[in-house]
């Protein structure tokens, strides 16, 4: 283990939050924003595979292992490495499942990485709405997948900490605080639902890492991070944190008024990748959004990986073949630019 | 409940602070939900509560706030719950004072015109933030509201706005959530929790036909909840309106019982669950010994 960056009460380092390694990759650009992230994230890495899903009772850790092994990640890369699953639950419903990532999807990537060798795997959310993460667990059946799994779970709420230098500085925030759990792990996979979002357009991997800032920071909701500007906000954090990989819940989705309050929509798609701004804009795309028209995507799409369908390598299906668009509210300004 | 109070005290730290979890650092929330719980428990160390006490006066600064970390300024929110850990105690009486006068000085940020996109909630009226500089939301200034409730405050113009600001972010079908009641034409959903903190907030503060479809939406769901913090929060907000359902102590066992499928609930929680096993009317009803009113 190396030692990292500067930590506020924890004494473990995760091996990428190396200073040298981050700001090797940093190339800057002065603007209105601030100072932006050029060059994070591995272009040539930028593909993306497209599982067809149609029900959760499907055999959804085989979907996953496949498009694992389609993107050359094998027992090699994952074999006795810890990793970290953040689903987003946001604010758990019995009678709204179409909130949050599906418990069955979570098991299916705690059954392929363990297939691929994972030697441990730990799940975690910070949800943004909701203090008793045991209602959030219990409502989201989240829980029984984690125990009948014996996979260990941390409320990023409430996690210790560690802080370190925004590596974007989109926003005005200098250092951004993060759960100490999320440096005693080697891979941090984003597990998003496909979602429309009235603030932002879309919610899908990047901005489901608001997740991972904690509570006792950034309030509840994430207010500090509203302040900031969501899209600034979804910049720095992924920048930072540099996630190792995406999988995207897209059987039933949601859309109309999300994040919260939307209609469930079935896409019937898994999607995953490394590069979080591709998966986005391949997700996105199938919503039938046009990812350039989505604010944190305009500014991902120019320094942290690719949006245009060009130069994103497609693997598995093809969007066409399940693009489904997802109805897009006129009374919703952030909706409405979207069309 | 014995189990509870032992498994709190298992937190404490040399410092006389206590941890969040077991094995874990310093924290000035979980220290003064100890002190709150040992306090309503009648437990016998008053040595023990009155180190915790103290050890709150560290990350004091010299405004009067509580901080999360000394690194992070902004994160006041500990301050509402410092306060009412040292209300009970004559030897705390300046910090407390020092603490309500930041809370009376401080407010979340305001928008004088409403915003058409954030739907219904008024933002002209001043409650408080998680974080400094920031929107005010419901359970940060139900905290600071029952701060100044302990110091004698119930008519100051600041409490009587919170209690308005309150009122204004209860969602019309009942219940309260983070803080936001319509968006774009939809109601948003309550929950339990904030909606228990809410009503032991404002309780002896309004008449309850303002509140009667909270305490509707509370029983009802108070009924299948199980985990901890909407438990402990849903027996203490009904308790604090004379509806204490009858059953809180086998519901607060269950819970309990569930840290077999989740391990060890946080000191902030056991805590609560605590002062809900003993709450037969609202725990935060005390006044701060000599008053500042």
């Amino acid at each position: 283990m190396k030692k990292g960056l500067k930590t506020t009460n924890s004494s473990i380092s995760r091996r990428r939050f190396l200073v040298s390694g981050t700001l090797a990759a940093l190339g800057y650009l002065s603007g209105s924003a601030g100072v932006l992230l050029t060059g994070c994230g591995n272009r040539q890495s930028a593909e993306t595979f497209v599982a067809k899903v149609q029900r959760y009772e499907d055999d959804i850790s085989s979907a996953i292992l496949g498009g694992l092994r389609e993107l050359r990640i094998t027992e090699r890369e994952i074999g006795g490495k810890r990793i970290f699953l953040k689903p987003n639950l946001v604010e758990p419903h019995k009678k709204a499942a179409h909130i949050n990532t599906h418990p069955l999807v979570i098991n299916g990537a705690i059954e392929a990485f363990r297939k691929l060798g994972a030697s441990t795997i730990i799940v975690g959310e910070g949800p943004g709405h909701v203090r008793d993460i045991h209602l959030v667990l219990e409502n989201s059946g989240i829980g029984d997948v984690l125990s009948h799994n014996r996979v260990a779970f941390r409320d990023l709420n409430n996690d210790e900490w560690y802080s370190v230098p925004n590596a974007a500085r989109a926003t005005t925030m200098k250092s951004l605080i993060f759960p100490a759990c999320l440096k005693q792990v080697d891979w941090i996979v984003s597990m998003p639902k496909l979602k429309t979002h009235h603030w932002e357009g879309v919610t899908l991997s990047m901005k489901n890492l608001f997740g991972v800032m904690p509570g006792i920071f950034y309030g509840w909701p994430k207010n500090v991070l509203h302040w900031e500007g969501i899209p600034e906000s979804i910049i720095d954090i992924t920048a930072t944190l540099r996630p190792d990989f995406a999988i995207a819940d897209g059987v039933v989705g949601m859309e109309g008024d999300g994040p919260i309050m939307g209609k469930p929509k079935h896409a019937g798609v898994i999607v995953m990748g490394r590069n979080l701004t591709a998966v986005d804009g391949t997700c996105a795309r199938i919503m039938g959004i046009d990812p350039r028209k989505v604010g944190y995507l305009r500014i991902a799409g120019k320094h942290l990986g690719p949006i245009r369908e060009s130069e994103i390598l497609q693997r598995g299906e093809t969007v066409a073949s399940v693009r489904t668009p997802f109805e897009l509210v006129d009374s919703i300004p952030a909706l409405r630019s979207l069309k | 409940m014995h189990g509870a109070i032992k498994d709190v005290l298992k937190r404490s730290l040399p410092c006389g602070g206590f941890a969040e979890c077991p094995g874990s650092v310093y924290r000035p929330d979980s220290t003064a939900w100890a002190v709150l719980a040992l306090s309503a428990s009648g437990h016998a160390d008053v040595h023990r509560i009155d180190s915790a006490r103290d050890r709150l006066l560290g990350g004091r600064n010299k405004d009067g706030r509580v901080v999360l970390s000394e690194e992070s300024p902004r994160t006041i929110w500990p301050t509402a719950l410092a306060a009412l850990a040292w209300a009970n105690s004559a030897a705390h009486f300046q910090p407390f004072k020092a603490a309500v006068n930041f809370i009376l000085e401080h407010s979340g940020a305001l928008l004088s015109k409403p915003d058409p996109s954030t739907g219904a909630v008024d933002r002209s009226i001043r409650g408080w933030p998680w974080i400094e500089n920031t929107f005010s939301w419901v359970e940060p200034t139900c905290f600071s509201l029952l701060a100044l409730k302990a110091a004698g405050y119930d008519e100051h113009p600041r409490a009587r706005e919170a209690i308005r600001f309150l009122l204004d972010r209860q969602l019309p079908r009942g219940g309260w959530n983070y803080g936001n009641t319509v968006l774009y034409g939809n109601e948003l959903y309550a929950h339990a929790d904030v909606t228990g903190i809410a009503l032991t907030a404002i309780s002896g503060s309004v008449e309850r036909p303002k509140v009667d479809k909270s305490i509707v939406y509370l029983k009802k769901e108070v009924q299948t909840l199980r985990t901890p913090l909407s438990t402990a929060w849903s027996i203490i907000g009904l308790a604090s309106w004379e509806e204490g359902p009858s059953q809180s102590e086998d519901w607060i066992a269950e819970s309990l019982s569930l840290q077999k499928k989740y391990g060890p609930y946080g000191t902030s929680t056991l805590s609560l669950l605590a002062m809900a096993f003993s709450a037969k009317r609202n725990p935060f009803s005390f006044r701060a010994k000599g008053g500042l009113v």
